[in-house]
């Protein structure tokens, strides 16, 4: 029944598609539902056109098969699989009958479907499957099916579309199986069935061949055939579910589904089966103890080790409780886990228990365990590790393989690596003596170790042992044998007499007695070969010895020891007895073999004295008895001796070998003997020793004839030993036949000599860096030069492809295997050792194949492709570390190259400039350059340079120490403070017209990354501005004008109606913004001025070290009328701007950076003289508050500004770091805990007792006090004693004033010593503060440092005190306490008899302590060089305090009685300071250049107009003006009003014809650049007229040591109309 | 990637090696969390350039899945190409979960940082999260009520070693994230990242097609 096979398939296919069918949703058989109506009718048309097909078939069998087939074209297998035999087709047809008149029954019956038995009707449907359609159908069947049908659909139609869907789901599978004939989509099944047709009499065994192998498209079509149900109802049902199931797997394209969700009736378990069940699975230990005795294993006793004597640590604490739990855990849960666990442990080691001896829980470590019992990550199976692969540098490949190249013609590639080692000197000029004792007495051990290691005297011995055995074995059966079979064998016989060489015997004898002569002779070989290795390990034992003692005695004799060679003699145990008898046995076994050997030769000689007898006779007869050529009568050949040769053999060995008795001896060679330090040697070995350390050695290394590499020079050591240690890579493409090295040694004078030479041969093929060892090669000076010897340790092999993991080795050369296997007598295929021979032998059925393989290369070697150099010194390796070391040029380098070539050259000149700049400027910083001052300039600023770098070097090492607050944000705690002000605010009084201005959260500098930094200030107002004067009369009296009180009353009727046009100009980094203009003297703009910081090219990270100025200038807008024609005055406008420049603020960024912002009310910087301006008009009406708050005398003009940030920046903090002092530590134990005790009581005053200097060392600051002698020059230019000290104010006031910040790249506040202070040119105001004080101290004032906080000039820390300038800021302009940092500053303090200054360094002004108004607001503490004294009085303004450091209740001293100051305080000060000579003459050619230099930025700023025309007599008038402008400030004689009256009689005659418009400019000297950006920033060039002229004049005043004053006077002209 | 070579400017595309990471940050397991969403950023070192891709991302917030997993499923993609000429500062992945806390603040759920693979292939990768403590249990309490907890910083510290000394962490969850790594021409420059080549191919590393390096097989 092959036939059924398919069906049942498709059976099985069924039951799995049916449980998936139901679960299709509702809506979706809705949807069908209409659609399987309107199908059902089809199918009914269909059945009905098919009954009359089949009335018109006759009732023959073949005519029904034919007209089944046709009908059911569909359906190939019912047609094939019932051959219409007539039992069968009626079964069918009655069972389809039946099916149908069942009523209920759908067309087929799922019974059959599912395999299960019929239930009813047919009996035989078991025997035949259901394959029947319902086409098939009897005429009454169909009917009663249509009926069926019908009343369906109108019960569909009454119950709704979901029963009836439902229910019809047979009808669309129908319509599908008609689609499918009448569409013909399976084309290959219609194919099939005309085959079928075509034939008539069945498949043929191809189409039966095909049909059950093909796979049919259709399979749901045999659905229906299944046998009719059992009960009618079932099968009905379930006929319906299986037409559902079909339709929907048509619908779903034959997907399986799984149900979607699948409900599970909650289980409720009464409490009492839940705590039942929970006990079984809860196990809630109790926290009772558990009696000991089921804590210890059954039987077990008790025992407490502690009472036994051992130590028992203390267990650590837990809670009783918790370990009772645990406990119980362990021992009474039922949970069986623990058991098992337990159960295991116990197993897999019986000892091992959760619980000791003791009966104690087990929680100590046990020191007798030798492995832990927690899992180790060791544990973990090795593929669960990462393998660790230590970095490794190797040589780099070839950059790029040529492309040219292909892979088939791309030569081998070869890659051989040499690894030198050491060299090692045996003999040398350098040599001593005792180092040729020593090199001979080492190559003597040498020699004896390999002789002892290789056993060479033991070996053979037991080989001679051996074969003695063997011949006497063979002796023994050839005498035994004869016994045994004697009658047979007569060849045994002759083997026994072989010795006496009586038989000749058969082949078998033949062969023993060659054997038994084969022993002999190699026993003879073996004997003496023995004898001369035992003599020669005999005679180098002797050697040794001696040697060593002539060792001992040299060394004695010379009295120092160079080698540390030591030779240890140890003496082996010895069996004196074993040895005896051993010594017993060889004697005799010798003794015996010589008397065989005699024997044997004896018959020999016999026959030759027999023989030479008789000639002998022959000739006696011949020529008489008395003959003179008878010669004598041979002697008859020796008779054997046994006593004489036993002797003889005795005497020979005890020669050769060790007697019995005497001591074994073993010599080890240790360098433990004390070298002899080089001072205590005489002088020539000093000298020797000299020499060889100087000597260096180095390897050449040479390839076919061309040098690869040359290693660098190593020292050769004491022991003349060179440690090379170095590895060289080299490819080539074909192998060389030996590597020819040369050992060079490096003279002093950087000469180069060979010493030796020596060829190393390639390595065999096979020899990779896992199987080389370093071998020793010995090499001897070749030419002319002095003797030298020595060894070379060197490794040679290949290299191992990285990739493939092939040998990058020749392939090995067959022809010289071969001959290595014939040096070797006879190769043993099974030995290991020769295993790589027999692997390479060429194997003979191969060799034909063979024939085509690549000819051996040839060894010419000009094919080394790269040389590795060494990888240090590549120029990516010295990047790569100079980057990391965190130099400047190469910090920000990113995106190293990775090749040398690329990596750009320039980037390590720049470096190297810097560096031998800096060496330079260190070795000699005072040297004149033709280029004048300029040159020393710059070597000072390279001494500034080469101290920033320290450092910040210093800094950075600090920095890399992060904080938590640098990590982690976080709130802080709000503490009663905090938490009062938010209350406070709360009841503070509302001003909604002031508000103040909102703190802003700074933020860390890293967040900026990528942000643009704005610097932005805003401008409130400006006070007291300049207001024009009448410029425009022509006045003829240039007389001074009234003084200022008359003349406020008197001019301000006259006063133009717009005195001035102010306003505020903001210059940063070239960039410029300027505000609106303002009506007025007294100004109000309210204006934001913002600019980009441009950041400097390392980022933000270095914003400090940015060292740009920002000027903020005041300045006035002139409308000049520009209309020439008066009568068009009425109708155009024609005006031109002009702008004048009237004062100016100065703020270093770095000032803003670390206040974060500058904010107050400044006083602006005014030059002494403005032309065309009158700047001290005070009282001119609406100066709100300010008039009367200024103190009388006060004048300048003010202004109002806010400068900071945008975003907010954090200010680095300080570092703060215990650095090395030069004070003991008691000391600065003593100074810390006075200035915390101090700042504790009074927190707001500055004192300092240590501070740092340059090296970052910290000392106390007495120690910077010193009286030193100012520049003679200066003393001598004045007398009076007032004038000198002004001077020498105005001298230090020059000194250019540079931050502690800005200079030292960081928070460090560092004190230069004064020498240091004047050779850098630089420092912040302590530094000027020392200096002053020194000379003052000289000078024989009574002279104090002051410290203290205040505003010095300005409200905010730094700020102004870094201005270059005289700046002043009005006191009470400062409102304290609105949250600024008050500025840190030092002063003078000279206590006269009449009077008590205040001198303020940076700007060399003095002003009387008891004055009421003083720049510095508190007086922290005052330093001489003995004592610091804190200020502990109430006030700390100056005017209020009393500065008699004598009253205890006033001031608190550091050293007090009780704690005395050191005895010896030494000062950091040098003794005299040097001052260079300032080249007046140089400083003159500085003041031409200079002028030219501005006058060329000048004319290049103003391109857009084109002309700068100069004029001459003005800037000569200016130039002779500047010397009285610089005498003026030391000299209190010359007044304002002087000046200016000089300054008009000098201007006279061009006041006549021009407006004069100018500014003087003072800047201290601190480079060209900063004048530059002044004068930029006066902003003068920016004069549009086209009739605008220039003056500019230069003045620079020499002072002593390099200090200049320089003037800068410029000025613009427009003619008079 | 081959495009990708072509287009990195400034170093020739033969001296430098290329790193292409697609993958993404899959979930989260962090107890507790209800609602979370992550940040991922990469942090290269000095020697290496994103060619293509972003640098930084930010995913949706994700709700714990309804089973006992409970996890929090973004993938977010994480895709980039690197150019590098050094391997030293090998690209770290860095991400940062946030999450509302009790009170609807937004605070940070953990921080997670691992290397990139270095060897190409597919990778699976689970990053342990923490989160910095609070210096003090009042600052604890007090951070716990005001919603704003310990931060770091700059999330990108964690790539470098700096100033993990000073902090104290605690352990949240865990991250996992798939990356599928090319590397090319790492070992044509002689860089052995681990990963042998299977006997035959050319060059050392994964490549697409056409990217060859011209090196003979």
């Amino acid at each position: 029944m092959v036939q059924r096979q398919p069906e049942r398939r498709l059976q099985g296919e069924l039951r799995q598609t049916r449980p998936a069918m139901k679960s299709v949703s509702w809506n979706h058989r809705a949807a069908v539902t209409q659609k399987s109506i309107d199908e059902s009718e089809s199918m009914l048309d269909q059945i009905r056109s098919r009954r009359g097909r089949r009335r018109e078939a006759g009732s023959q069998d073949e005519s029904l098969s034919r007209s089944v087939q046709h009908d059911d074209t569909s359906e190939p297998d019912e047609t094939l699989t019932f051959r219409p035999s007539d039992s069968v087709r009626a079964d069918v047809t009655d069972d389809v009958t039946d099916a149908a008149g069942g009523g209920e029954g759908g067309p087929s019956s799922p019974a059959g479907r599912l395999g299960k038995p019929d239930r009813g009707g047919g009996g035989d449907s078991p025997r035949a499957p259901p394959p029947l359609a319902p086409r098939r159908l009897s005429a009454a069947g169909q009917e009663t099916f249509r009926s069926q049908l019908k009343k369906r659909l109108s019960l569909a139609e009454i119950k709704g579309h979901g029963r009836a869907a439902r229910r019809s789901r047979a009808q669309p599978r129908t319509s599908r199986f008609d689609t499918l004939r009448e569409g013909g989509t399976s084309r290959a099944y219609e194919d099939y069935m005309r085959a079928t047709a075509a034939g008539r009499t069945g498949p043929s065994s191809v189409q039966a061949y095909d049909f059950f192998c093909r796979i049919w498209e259709d399979p749901p079509s045999e659905r229906r055939a299944a046998t009719a149900p059992a009960t009618p109802r079932e099968a009905g049902e379930e006929a319906s579910g299986a037409a559902e199931s079909l339709s929907l797997s048509e619908l779903l394209g034959g997907e399986q589904l799984e149900p979607v969700t699948r409900h599970v009736a909650p289980m409720i378990l009464s409490r009492k089966a839940q705590l039942a069940r929970e006990a079984d699975i809860y196990f809630t230990p109790s926290p009772i103890p558990i009696p000991p005795e089921e804590r210890l294993p059954a039987g077990g006793q008790a025992r407490d080790p502690a009472e036994d004597g051992i130590y028992v640590p203390r267990r650590p604490h837990l809670a009783g409780r918790n370990l009772h739990k645990l406990e119980n855990r362990l021992l009474h849960s039922s949970d069986r886990h623990v058991r098992q666990l337990v159960d295991f442990r116990l197993q897999s080691e019986e000892t091992w228990s959760w619980f000791g001896e003791d009966g104690q829980l087990l929680c100590l470590p046990d020191p007798l365990l030798s492995r832990p019992r927690h899992r180790d990550y060791r544990d973990v199976s090795e593929d669960a590790l990462t393998d660790y692969l230590p970095a490794s540098m190797e040589a780099p490949r070839p950059a790029d393989p040529e492309p040219t190249v292909s892979a088939a013609d791309q030569p081998q590639q070869l890659q051989l690596h040499v690894h030198l080692v050491a060299v090692r000197l045996t003999e040398h000029p350098l040599f001593s003596k005792e180092h040729r004792a020593a090199a001979g007495l080492e190559q003597l051990h040498r020699e004896y170790t390999a002789l002892v290691d290789d056993d060479t005297v033991n070996r053979l011995t037991q080989r001679l042992w051996a074969v003695r055995r063997a011949r006497d074995g063979v002796l023994s059966a050839a005498l035994q044998l004869p016994s045994a079979d004697h009658g047979d064998h007569s060849g045994d016989r002759a083997d026994h007499s072989g010795d006496h060489g009586d038989h000749t015997g058969d082949g078998a004898e033949q062969v023993q007695r060659r054997r038994i002569d084969d022993y002999t002779t190699s026993i003879q070989r073996l004997r003496e070969q023995r004898d001369a290795a035992a003599a020669q390990q005999r005679r180098l034992c002797r050697s040794i010895l001696r040697r060593w003692r002539e060792l001992k005695v040299l060394r004695e004799d010379q009295g120092f020891s160079s080698t540390p060679l030591r030779l240890a003699v140890r003496e082996l145990p010895s069996d004196s007895g074993q040895e005896t008898e051993l010594w017993q046995r060889e004697l005799r076994a010798e003794l015996e073999e010589l008397r065989t050997e005699h024997d044997r030769s004896k018959q020999h000689l016999d026959a030759e004295y027999s023989q030479q007898l008789s000639e002998w006779r022959d000739r006696r007869r011949q020529l008489g008895p008395d003959s003179d050529q008878l010669g004598p009568r041979p002697q008859p050949p020796a008779e054997f001796d046994p006593q004489q040769v036993l002797a003889d053999i005795e005497a020979r060995a005890t020669g050769n070998r060790r007697p019995p008795g005497e001591p074994k001896l073993a010599f080890d060679l240790l360098d433990t003997h004390p070298i002899t330090a080089t001072a205590d040697c005489p002088k020539p070995e000093q000298q020797r020793r000299q020499a060889v350390s100087r000597c260096q050695l180095s390897v050449r290394t040479l390839i076919g004839g061309r040098e690869v590499s040359h290693t660098r020079p190593q020292p050769l050591s004491q022991q003349l030993v060179s440690e090379l240690h170095q590895q060289l890579a080299v490819r080539l493409r074909a192998a060389p036949e030996a590597l020819q090295l040369e050992v060079c040694e490096e003279g002093t004078r950087r000469s180069t000599r060979t010493l030796a030479k020596l060829r190393l041969p390639s390595p065999a093929s096979h020899v990779t860096e896992r199987t080389a060892l370093p071998e020793w090669t010995a090499f001897s000076a070749a030419g002319s030069g002095p003797a030298a010897r020595g060894r070379l340790q060197a490794a040679l092999y290949w290299g191992v492809d990285e990739e493939t993991g092939s040998v990058l080795a020749p392939p090995a050369d067959p022809t010289a295997e071969g001959a290595a296997a014939a040096e070797l007598a006879a190769p043993d295929p099974n030995d290991p050792a020769d295993a790589s021979m027999t692997a390479n032998m060429p194997d003979p059925c191969a060799a034909a194949e063979a024939g085509d393989r690549p000819a051996p290369l040839r060894p010419g070697c000009d094919g080394f492709l790269t040389g590795a150099p060494d990888p240090a010194d590549s120029a990516r390796c010295r990047l790569l570390r100079l980057r990391d070391a965190g130099v400047p040029e190469f910090r920000h380098v990113t995106m190293a190259p990775l090749r040398d070539q690329q990596v750009p050259q320039q980037l390590f000149t720049a470096y190297q400039k810097r560096l031998e700049a800096q060496s330079a400027a260190g070795a000699g910083a005072e040297e004149a350059g033709g280029d004048g001052g300029e040159s020393a300039r710059r070597s000072v600023l390279q001494y500034q340079l080469r101290i920033k770098e320290m450092v910040a070097r210093r800094l950075r090492a600090a920095q890399k120490h992060k904080r938590l607050e640098d990590m982690v944000r976080e709130d802080e705690v709000p503490d009663i403070g905090t938490i009062g002000s938010v209350f406070g605010s709360l009841l503070s009084v509302r001003r909604p017209l002031n508000p103040p201005r909102k703190q802003k959260q700074s933020r860390p500098l890293v967040d900026l990354q990528g942000q643009e930094l704005q610097l932005l200030c805003h401008v409130v107002r400006a006070f007291n501005v300049p207001v024009r004067r009448d410029t425009d009369a022509v006045r003829t009296d240039y007389s001074r004008p009234a003084p200022a009180a008359q003349a406020t009353v008197a001019q301000s009727s006259l006063l133009p109606k717009v005195s001035v046009r102010p306003f505020m100009e903001l210059t940063f980094q070239r960039q410029t913004v300027r505000s609106n203009v303002a009506q007025g003297p007294n100004p109000t703009w309210n204006q934001d001025l913002k600019l980009p910081v441009t950041l400097p090219p390392q980022g933000v990270a270095d914003l400090h070290s940015l060292d740009d100025v920002i000027h903020l200038s005041l300045q006035d807008e002139m409308l000049v009328d520009l209309l020439d024609d008066d009568r068009l005055q009425d109708t155009n406008v024609h005006q031109r701007i002009e702008r004048r420049w009237l004062a100016e603020l100065t703020v270093p960024f770095s000032t803003l950076y670390i206040n974060g912002r500058v904010e107050g009310t400044f006083r602006l910087n005014t030059p002494p003289l403005l032309i065309g301006y009158d700047c001290d008009v005070t009282a001119r009406g609406t100066l709100f508050h300010l008039t009367e708050s200024l103190p009388t005398g006060q004048t300048g003009t003010y202004v109002t500004v806010f400068i900071t940030l945008e975003p907010p920046v954090n200010v680095p903090p300080t570092v703060q770091e215990h650095l090395e002092s030069m004070e003991t530590e008691k000391l600065l134990a003593h100074c810390e805990s006075w200035t915390r005790a101090f700042r504790r009581d009074y927190p707001g005053r500055r004192v300092r007792c240590t501070v740092l200097d340059v090296t970052g060392r910290s000392a106390l600051v007495c120690r910077y006090i010193r009286p030193l002698r100012p520049p003679d020059a200066l003393l001598a230019a004045c007398s009076n004693e007032e004038d000198q000290a002004l001077l020498i104010a105005r001298f230090v006031s020059l000194i250019p004033n540079v931050s502690d910040v800005n200079f030292f790249s960081g928070m460090y506040d560092l004190w230069t010593t004064c020498q240091e202070f004047l050779d850098m040119q630089a420092g912040d105001e302590e530094e000027h503060a020392i200096l002053l004080c020194n000379f003052f101290l000289y000078l024989g004032k009574r002279a104090y440092l002051v410290l203290g906080s205040g505003i010095p000039e300005g409200l905010t820390a730094y700020v102004l005190r870094l201005v270059q300038y005289r700046l002043q800021s009005d006191p009470v302009l400062a409102r304290p306490g609105s949250g600024i940092r008050e500025g840190l500053t030092a002063y003078v303090l000279t206590d006269e008899a009449t009077n008590r200054w205040l001198w303020n360094p940076c700007t060399g002004q003095r002003s009387s302590a008891a004055e009421s108004y003083s720049s510095l607001l508190s007086v922290g503490c005052l330093i001489n060089a003995e004592n610091v004294w804190a200020n502990t009085q109430v006030y700390a303004q100056p005017s209020c305090i009393s500065f008699d450091v004598n009253l205890v209740g006033d001031w608190r001293p550091l050293f007090t009685a009780r704690q005395p100051a050191p005895a010896e305080m030494a000062s950091v000060q040098a003794e005299t300071l040097r001052y260079s000579v300032t080249d007046t003459v140089r400083v003159q050619a500085d003041a031409e250049r200079l002028e030219r230099r501005l006058r060329d930025h000048l004319q290049n700023w103003r391109q857009r107009t084109n002309w700068t025309p100069w004029n001459r007599p003005c800037s000569d008038a200016l130039r002779r003006m500047l010397p009285l402008l610089e005498r003026s400030t030391f000299t209190p004689a010359i007044s304002g009003a002087q000046l200016a009256d000089e300054q008009t009689r000098l201007l006279a005659n061009i006041h006549a014809t021009y407006k004069v418009c100018g500014v003087p400019l003072n800047v201290p000297q601190h480079s060209q650049e900063a004048m530059v950006e002044a004068l930029f920033a006066l902003g003068v060039h920016r004069n549009d007229s086209r009739e605008a002229e220039f003056a500019l004049a230069v003045h620079m005043e020499p002072y002593p040591s390099n200090i200049v004053a320089v003037w800068v006077y410029v000025a613009a002209l427009t003619r008079r109309r | 990637m081959a495009a990708a070579a072509a287009a990195a400017g400034g170093v020739p595309s033969q001296q430098c090696f290329l790193l292409s990471v697609t993958g993404q940050v899959e979930s989260a397991r962090l107890a507790g969390a209800d609602q979370l969403y992550c940040r991922y950023q990469l942090h290269g070192g000095p020697d290496w350039d994103i060619v293509t891709g972003l640098e930084e991302g930010i995913s949706q917030v994700s709700r714990p899945s309804q089973d006992a997993r409970q996890l929090l499923v973004w993938n977010l993609p994480v895709e980039v190409s690197y150019k590098a000429t050094n391997p030293y500062g090998w690209p770290q992945l860095i991400v940062s979960c946030y999450g509302p806390d009790l009170f609807g603040n937004d605070v940070i759920r953990g921080y997670g940082v691992s290397h990139l693979p270095t060897a190409a292939g597919a990778h699976r990768v689970t990053l342990p999260l923490f989160v910095p403590e609070s210096t003090s249990q009042l600052q604890k309490l007090v951070s716990w009520f005001t919603g704003r907890r310990p931060e770091l910083a700059d999330a990108s510290s964690l790539a470098t070693g700096d100033g993990r000394d000073v902090m104290r962490v605690r352990s949240q969850g865990y991250v996992t994230c798939s990356f599928q790594v090319v590397t090319k021409d790492l070992q044509r420059l002689g860089y052995d990242n681990g990963r042998r080549a299977p006997a035959g191919a050319a060059g050392g590393d994964l490549q697409p097609a056409g990217g060859g390096d011209g090196r003979p097989g």
